[in-house]
């Protein structure tokens, strides 16, 4: 389990996150959604490791993520971040293969691991590609591939976390739906997943439990059904919306309904 | 997957890792034959043969082929001293711009541009047109070493003041570095243009040599302290390339992967400042190589720092000896400062580089 105790995190006077108490479990995925500026990323940045808590702490596995090494955290948790820009011709398959720095497992099964990643990602045909001559979404992609190979397999088998910021941005609706396919089935596998998403509905469609960000602190956390519903929207988010049962999954559909 | 996807894959792999093996080896060699050029070119010219026979010699075992004692003192005590220079500092500025490039994520980033370069040859200037005075306070034994030290402490003094600069509550800022740097430079070429005011005729032409570059301070005596900095950053900057490697994703990035990014910056500066710092007091300030040759290597054998950093030190190498050769021949007896060339050959290299992205970002 990874646990936010109570966190908060001040920088240069302003108050970004205040005092959020949040678990993720191994087998989940946890949504986080918010206005822009709620304190999703930095919420985020902190579970990662890239920021301390001002106050409260981190825990991993029941310990303080503090006394956790650097290399040890990378082992078993993935980052992806919003946009990564790369300036130097690395091929696709170089930078899904960083994804193994804190492995290095031997240059065969770390490459195979890295190829298996970008099948999944359904990337594989980029593999040779240069990575900054690739569009954004297509960038995107690789990163999740890159995320993937990070935390492909557990030895010893040990839950693992997957931390995505804003992941689908950028890309094709197809794809925006195959990535978050791809994260639940990893879920099952052991891996606690945690993604700050925008769009509601494809909150509502994959998260096991959505957790509402609003002005840096943790405003409701539950099940997408008890969370979504239109009075939290125009609360939080401002704005209207009417709710209705998805045709076919078992699951609400948002649509706005500006005035 | 498939299984022939899968072979697919490996063998596109596999064939790159050939071709830059292949690269690698090429550059070998090539870097051997202007090194076997380099000592058998010049005022007095030795065949290869000679020249094999009289390093032979050097090492105690006769051979057949015969050369002139003339010969032996010019490849000895001139040439062979020459030629280690150029490999080394080559190297050394190549792998440092490579090594720049990849810390400060912009491929346009260079020696100069942390500033060191222009600190150690702002110090070597102030020494020559103001340093008759200190001399008299040096040991004898010494005074030959006063312009080399000067040089490597004012390289050092340069980037520790960028780097304190860049450093904000403990985390190294590489954008607030490379502007620091900027400034830097910009100010010690200021107070360099005005101590070349201030200066005779005689001064102003040692200070080309700092200006412009040269490997004509061969000697060995002048060399050899020296000669242990530029080692290790040439060993130990390579061990670095994984790290770097991951760096290129950014620093947060990088730190997601394990690294201690904070560390990794402060053992690139200084060993790169270390490399620089010491060619710029052996050869003085020799333009573009840092720029260049990590942009050439990319385009040969792409950006993975593991293959670009070794790839860097041996075309750096290959171009700088090139370059002196060119400069010691095209207008003997007389010798052309060895950045003209490396300025001129990289002055139209780097424009072609610039149209060739603008043409590839509009297109």
């Amino acid at each position: 389990m990874l646990t936010a105790e109570a966190i908060s995190y001040t920088t240069a006077g302003a108050r970004l996150i205040k005092d959020i108490s949040l678990t993720v479990k191994p087998g989940e995925v946890l949504a986080i959604i918010g206005p822009n500026g709620a304190g999703k990323s930095t919420f985020l940045q902190l579970l990662s490791g890239a920021l301390k808590p001002s106050a409260g702490q981190i825990m991993l596995e029941g310990q303080e993520l503090a006394r956790c090494s650097r290399q040890d955290y990378a082992r078993r948790r993935a980052v992806m971040s919003q946009r990564v820009h790369i300036d130097f011709p690395f091929t696709a398959f170089e930078v899904v293969l960083l994804g193994r720095s804190p492995h290095l497992r031997g240059a065969g099964n770390d490459q195979a691991i890295a190829l298996a990643a970008m099948q999944r990602a359904g990337v594989a045909e980029l593999t040779m590609r240069i990575y900054a001559t690739l569009s954004g979404g297509e960038q995107q992609r690789i990163q999740f591939a890159r995320a993937l190979t990070q935390i492909w397999r557990a030895e010893p088998a040990r839950p693992r976390y997957l931390l995505l910021d804003e992941p689908v941005a950028g890309m094709d609706p197809a794809h925006q739906h195959s990535t978050l396919q791809i994260a639940g089935q990893f879920s099952r596998q052991q891996v606690g997943v945690v993604a700050v998403l925008h769009d509601l509905n494809l909150a509502a469609m994959y998260a096991d439990r959505i957790a509402v960000f609003h002005q840096g602190a943790l405003y409701r956390c539950g099940a997408p059904a008890a969370v979504l519903t239109g009075v939290l929207i125009k609360e939080v988010f401002r704005l209207d919306t009417t709710l209705q049962a998805h045709p076919s999954r078992n699951c609400c559909v948002v649509i706005p309904t500006p005035a | 997957m498939t299984a022939a996807v899968i072979g697919q894959r490996v063998s596109a792999l596999t064939a790159q890792r050939r071709r830059i093996r292949f690269m690698l080896c090429g550059l070998t060699l090539l870097l051997f034959l202007v090194i076997v050029l380099a000592a058998c070119c010049g005022a007095v010219s030795a065949s290869p043969a000679q020249v094999a026979a009289i390093l032979l010699q050097a090492a105690g075992i006769d051979s057949p082929w015969a050369f002139d004692a003339r010969q032996q003192t010019i490849v000895m005590s001139l040439r062979l001293p020459r030629i280690v220079l150029g490999v080394v500092v080559g190297a050394a500025l190549a792998v440092a711009g490579a090594t720049l490039q990849g810390l400060f994520r912009n491929p346009l980033a260079d020696p100069a541009l942390i500033g060191v370069s222009s600190g150690a040859a702002l110090a070597a200037v102030g020494v020559i047109v103001w340093g008759q005075g200190l001399i008299m306070f040096m040991p004898v034994a010494l005074r030959p070493y006063m312009l080399p030290l000067f040089a490597f402490l004012g390289g050092l003094l340069a980037v520790s003041l960028v780097y304190r600069i860049g450093l904000v509550n403990g985390r190294a800022l590489t954008l607030t570095m490379l502007l620091a740097g900027i400034a830097i430079n910009a100010i010690c070429n200021a107070l360099m243009g005005l101590m070349i005011f201030v200066s005779d005729d005689q001064q102003l032409r040692d200070l080309t040599f700092w200006t412009m570059g040269s490997l004509s301070r061969n000697t060995w005596s002048l060399m050899l302290p020296l000669l242990p900095f530029l080692a290790i950053a040439l060993i130990g900057l390579p061990f670095l390339a994984r790290a770097m490697n991951a760096y290129t994703l950014g620093e947060s990035e990088a730190g997601y992967l394990g690294y201690d990014t904070g560390r990794l910056v402060k053992i690139a500066i200084l060993l790169t400042a270390i490399a620089i710092g010491a060619a710029v007091a052996l050869t003085g300030i020799i333009a573009f190589v840092g720029l260049i040759v990590p942009h050439l290597m990319r385009l040969l054998i792409g950006a993975d720092h593991r293959c670009l950093l070794p790839g860097s030190m041996l075309l750096g190498a290959t171009l700088t000896l090139a370059a002196d050769l060119v400069s010691r021949i095209a207008i003997a007896p007389a010798e052309l400062p060895i950045g003209v060339i490396t300025s001129c050959i990289g002055g139209p290299f780097f424009l072609w580089l610039l149209l060739n992205k603008r043409v590839a970002r509009a297109g």
